[in-house]
Parts: structure tokens; sequence; C-alpha cells
């Protein structure tokens, strides 16, 4: 199962539309699901939802074999604590898919850190969907680094709320 | 600064610990704070967000309040959610608050000062060039500000003390 996410808010017409050309040209809807946000443009060749709840995305995390989403933080995270493999197209502001290029810059600084696919185009996207196996991923180890940069913030925020940081 | 609690914790059941309110708006920044939150252990904490959802993420006996979710674009909505933080700060009286983002963190951050409470902004790590419009709007009342990124917080002369990833 491939599962497509944009985030509950902002639609992202330019992903769900390169996904539901391949979808097409690749006979492999029926392995797609799309959760498309409150205003998206619907796909035609595969199974999409508008929004869905925390433990729905959780659920579609899991039994998928690739996340392909939009580059939001707390979508990267979640699917790289379950250990699914990600690759995200970043919002443009230019092309009024977000209100500056923040995404960008995620997708340059996470991509050196961890294991992830960054499509910028349409022919990047659809080589990772055409190598991605049908099957689906068997139960997978977080993906997240050693927690030493985690754990040095946990302190610093545990001392302030302590009043030890001065 | 605080004044009214001790402030040493060593493990055992204090009963001034430090009253916290740990607030961020639903999605990528709730995510973040969520996975900070062992950082409030010793701590009396009232987590808050704009989503009843991630109640489902936290332990079940976590205090959760939550405020409407509002974006720059809804003035309304915004001017509402400013004033359930404002009577959410009022409320809880906090000696320190601490917020990831982004609106609901800014008015919490805003308020801090009505009930003396010590304010820590940290700013998403989704801004790895520079800090958060909410995250500039923020440095100006907040105690203390960190950025995730140390190029970001060398340039924005905040401070960077490690990051969620």
């Amino acid at each position: 199962m491939i599962f497509l996410t944009v985030g509950m808010q902002l639609p992202f017409d330019r992903l769900v539309s390169a996904v539901d050309r391949w979808a097409e040209r690749s006979g492999r809807g029926d392995e797609v699901f799309a959760q498309i946000g409150p205003d998206g443009a619907p796909p035609i060749h595969v199974n999409f939802a508008r929004k869905m709840t925390g433990a729905e995305f959780r659920d579609r995390l899991d039994a998928c074999s690739l996340m392909v989403a939009h580059a939001g933080i707390g979508t990267i995270t979640q699917a790289l604590e379950r250990g699914v493999p990600v690759c995200v197209m970043p919002r443009r502001a230019s092309l009024g898919e977000h209100r500056n290029d923040h995404q960008v810059a995620t997708c340059a600084e996470l991509g050196r850190r961890y294991p992830m696919h960054v499509a910028e185009t349409d022919d990047q996207l659809f080589a990772v969907l055409d190598a991605t196996p049908r099957e689906p991923a068997p139960r997978r180890a977080s993906l997240l680094k050693p927690p030493e940069s985690r754990q040095r913030l946990v302190a610093f925020i545990r001392d302030f709320c302590q009043g030890r940081d001065a | 600064m605080t004044g009214s609690h001790e402030s040493s914790t060593h493990g055992k059941p204090n009963v001034a610990a430090p009253r916290v309110l740990a607030i961020a708006s639903a999605g990528g920044h709730w995510e973040q704070l969520r996975r900070l939150s062992e950082a409030f252990e010793g701590c009396d904490v009232r987590f808050a967000s704009t989503n009843a959802e991630v109640r489902e993420q936290l332990p079940p006996n976590a205090k959760l309040s939550i405020v409407l979710d509002a974006n720059a674009w809804t003035k309304f909505k915004m001017a509402a959610m400013m004033l359930q933080v404002l009577l959410l700060v009022l409320r809880v009286r906090p000696d320190v608050i601490v917020t990831t983002g982004a609106a609901p963190g800014y008015f919490a951050v805003r308020f801090a000062k009505l009930v003396r409470a010590r304010s820590l902004w940290v700013d998403s790590i989704a801004n790895a060039e520079e800090l958060s419009r909410s995250g500039r709007l923020a440095k100006q009342h907040a105690t203390r500000v960190a950025s995730q990124w140390e190029h970001v917080a060398e340039r924005e002369d905040v401070l960077h003390r490690g990051a969620v990833l």
C-alpha cells in the first residue's frame, strides 16, 4: 500500500495529481490511498479521504510500504518514528502551496540527516513510486536517530521549568 | 522571579512542583511538544492544544485544555482563541509556559507576564532557515527563545539547545 497524505489544512493538488497520473499510467491505483485535505481537488484513479483522525493516520502508516507526503514536520516525524519509508515533496510558495518555502528548507536539512526521498519533480516522484514493492512492509524499527539532541533539549526545558537555567 | 514555589525536586513528590502550561497547536507543533514532554516530569503540567484528538497521545490522567484552531486568515476565530488562551493563563496561573508554537503559544507567551510566568519559546524544527513568523513576534516577549537549528540560532541571536530530531 502507498499512502499519500498532504496534511489536514492546505490542499496540495500538484502532488495529488502527480500520484493520480502515476496510478493511471502504472495501473497500480488500487494500491494507493490518498488523504487530500478539506479543499483539495479529488483524484480519479485512487481512493481518497479529505481528512482523517490521528488514529486512522497511524493505522495507514503502519499498513503502507511507502508514505508520499508534503514536507510537514508532524507528518515526517510520525512516519520516521514508525519506520515507514518516506518520499516528500516540498510545498512551494511561488505556486501558492504555502505561505513561504520553509518546507524546501525542511527537506534540505532533514534529508541530510534521515533516510528519505525528496522529490522536487514528478519524474523523481515516479521513480520512487515505481521502485515501491506491492507487498505491505513488515513491522519496522524506528528510523529516528539516537536521541542525544532530543535529550539535550529535554534537559534544557526541564531546567527551565525547574528554574535552574539561569 | 517566580518566588512562590520551591524549585528543587529530586524525584520525590513535591507539593511545590512548578505549575507548567505546555501549549502548541495541533499537528507538527504538537508533535514536537509531545516528543519533549518528559521535560515536564516533576511538574504540575497542563497541556493545551487546538484539537481534542491530541488526548489519544497523552497519558490518561494528563490535564488537557483545548482552544479554537485558528490561523492568520481567520481573524474572528483568532481573536476568540486569543481570549481562550487569556482565560486559560489566568485560570491555570502557571509558573512556567513552554510552547513549540504557533499562534496559541504566541498568545500564551504574551499573557505570561500577567501572571508573572516565565516563558520559553522553542521554535518549530520546520523553520530551518529563519525563525518562524510567530517566533519572531514571540522573541520580544518570551523569557527564552530557542531555535532547533544551530545556524538559525546564530543568525537570529537566540539559543540553540538541541532538537527533537
